[in-house]
């Protein structure tokens, strides 16, 4: 633990060395939530009835605010500095300390989202603070129930972010898996559309992913929306996913050091 | 000069069709990724009749022009993106070293191999939607030419505008401006006529993805199709403009690692 904390903080202090980039990285996707303001609150302009979907303008508006904190917590760079290693070579430098190789590449995403996660919670409560009369603020149980499912789906995301990341070992072209990632990250964990609005059969094959854990169900959480199973199921569910992630990188790492070959030295 | 870049990119795909895998992981990556964005607005109109009295076929016909553009740009010229490691790193001082045009060896670094993928989807979109849409025809085709060349000029112009910003300020080699700029742009995906002012103003004046995807179909729904060329044209000469412009102010702005 003392190994991952120092690491964290290094990472930390790497994000907080170029300032102007830093500034710029925190408050670009301040910008993109603006814009999917306005894409919404023109959707909903369109609309007689009140609901899209059977989700109300006030609580879709939340949704959007509180998917954009838990959505926005890692910039590109950050999500892939592992595999951008991995192609340049330079993870071998990884491979020979002697840390882990998971706990570096977690405390290195932890270390880069914890000034994004400040930043994103000021700009939620900002967000309430200032438009409270257009949102639906969570109540305070609903929050106590979120902290534990939102830690999860953190995990959930870097493990996610690390495994394809270790796949980069078998090809060249990293940009290809992180755009396939971001893709299906984003469309299945209700980051662009809730995942309420999906059809049904798209709905049911979509909770048989992992995504909407990372997303839609603790944004969900927050809002007191109904969800596809009992809360402490979710928990489960969720916990079971990073246990398979963590079998998954066990695989892939162990056959990666089997065939991976370090040159000079 | 086009001969050798042409030269270049062939020499790029065959070094990357050497790697069978990576290829087609690279180019179903493009696919795939474009199939998600094109069921969002089929997830949306299961929701609501309409977006402003725009059809669900036309809005994806937008996309098509906008996955075209954004193909294109990724085989011919992905080295842009290379740009603000190219600056951190002190790569750039081999560029600015050769008697070549620095503009012209940025672009013709690399190839994004996904970008074909993206370019084969968009194709088959584009002829899929302007059949749907009755605009399958000599005059629809060739406009659309027109228009995929311009929107890859403008989408060109805007990353290299984009990225050029490394010039100015330290950002250790990655930066999410042009990321930034890029998801604002995708926002153009939709009829622009449905966002405030100011996010049309954006749209079509200050990150023209209007002027690639939008446009274009509004110019086949209310056919003044001569205004509305010209106005792309006009679009896609000055922003050409406006992104060299940036880019060799920016060169000079460069501090060289000291060769």
């Amino acid at each position: 633990m003392r190994t991952l904390f120092k690491l964290t903080a290094i990472s930390i202090q790497r994000s907080l060395y170029y300032k102007t980039s830093l500034i710029l990285n925190l408050f670009t996707p301040v910008v993109v939530l603006a814009g999917q303001y306005m894409f919404w609150e023109a959707m909903y302009a369109q609309q007689t009835g009140l609901s899209i979907g059977g989700i109300l303008k006030e609580e879709q508006f939340t949704y959007i605010l509180l998917a954009f904190g838990v959505n926005n917590i890692l910039s590109w760079s950050s999500e892939n500095t592992l595999a951008r290693e991995i192609q340049n070579g330079t993870v071998v430098s990884r491979c020979i300390r002697p840390v882990s190789f998971l706990t570096q590449s977690c405390s290195e995403m932890i270390g880069a989202l914890i000034p994004q996660c400040i930043v994103n919670f000021g700009i939620v409560m900002a967000g309430i603070i200032l438009f409270g009369n257009h949102l639906t603020p969570p109540g305070l149980h609903a929050v106590l129930y979120f902290i534990p499912c939102f830690l999860l789906a953190v995990l959930l995301r870097i493990m996610l972010i690390h495994i394809f990341s270790l796949l980069c070992f078998f090809t060249t072209g990293y940009l290809g898996l992180s755009w396939i990632r971001i893709a299906l990250f984003e469309f299945f964990s209700g980051a662009v559309i809730p995942v309420l609005m999906f059809p049904d059969l798209l709905k049911r094959i979509t909770y048989m992913t992992p995504f909407p854990y990372m997303l839609q169900i603790p944004v969900g959480l927050l809002l007191g929306q109904e969800l596809p199973v009992s809360l402490p199921v979710v928990y489960i569910i969720q916990l079971s996913w990073l246990l398979g992630f963590y079998l998954l990188h066990v695989i892939i790492y162990g056959s990666i050091r089997k065939n991976l070959i370090i040159a000079g030295g | 000069m086009l001969k050798t870049f042409m030269k270049m990119k062939e020499q790029y795909i065959k070094t990357e069709m050497e790697y069978t895998v990576n290829f087609w992981m690279m180019l179903i990556s493009g696919i795939v990724t474009r199939v998600l964005y094109i069921a969002i607005p089929f997830i949306i109109y299961q929701n609501i009749p309409d977006i402003a009295g725009w059809k669900v076929e036309e809005i994806n016909l937008i996309m098509s022009y906008l996955f075209i553009a954004e193909g294109l740009c990724s085989i011919l010229f992905e080295g842009i993106w290379q740009i603000p490691e190219m600056v951190f790193h002190g790569k750039f001082d081999s560029i600015l070293s050769r008697p070549i045009s620095p503009l012209f060896q940025v672009l013709s670094y690399g190839m994004g191999l996904q970008g074909i993928g993206v370019f084969i989807f968009g194709i088959i979109c584009m002829f899929f939607y302007l059949n749907t849409l009755g605009l399958l025809e000599i005059g629809g085709i060739l406009l659309s030419l027109f228009f995929i060349i311009c929107g890859c000029i403008i989408l060109m112009s805007v990353y290299l505008l984009s990225n050029s910003l490394v010039f100015w300020f330290d950002a250790g080699g990655k930066t999410s401006i042009p990321y930034m700029i890029s998801s604002i742009g995708q926002y153009a995906r939709y009829p622009i006529s449905i966002y405030p002012v100011l996010m049309q103003i954006i749209l079509l004046f200050i990150i023209p993805y209007g002027f690639i995807g939008v446009v274009p179909v509004q110019a086949f729904r209310e056919g003044n199709l001569i205004i509305y060329c010209l106005g792309i044209l006009g679009m896609s000469i000055i922003f050409l403009f406006l992104s060299r412009f940036v880019f060799y102010k920016g060169i000079k702005n460069y501090e060289s690692m000291g060769m």
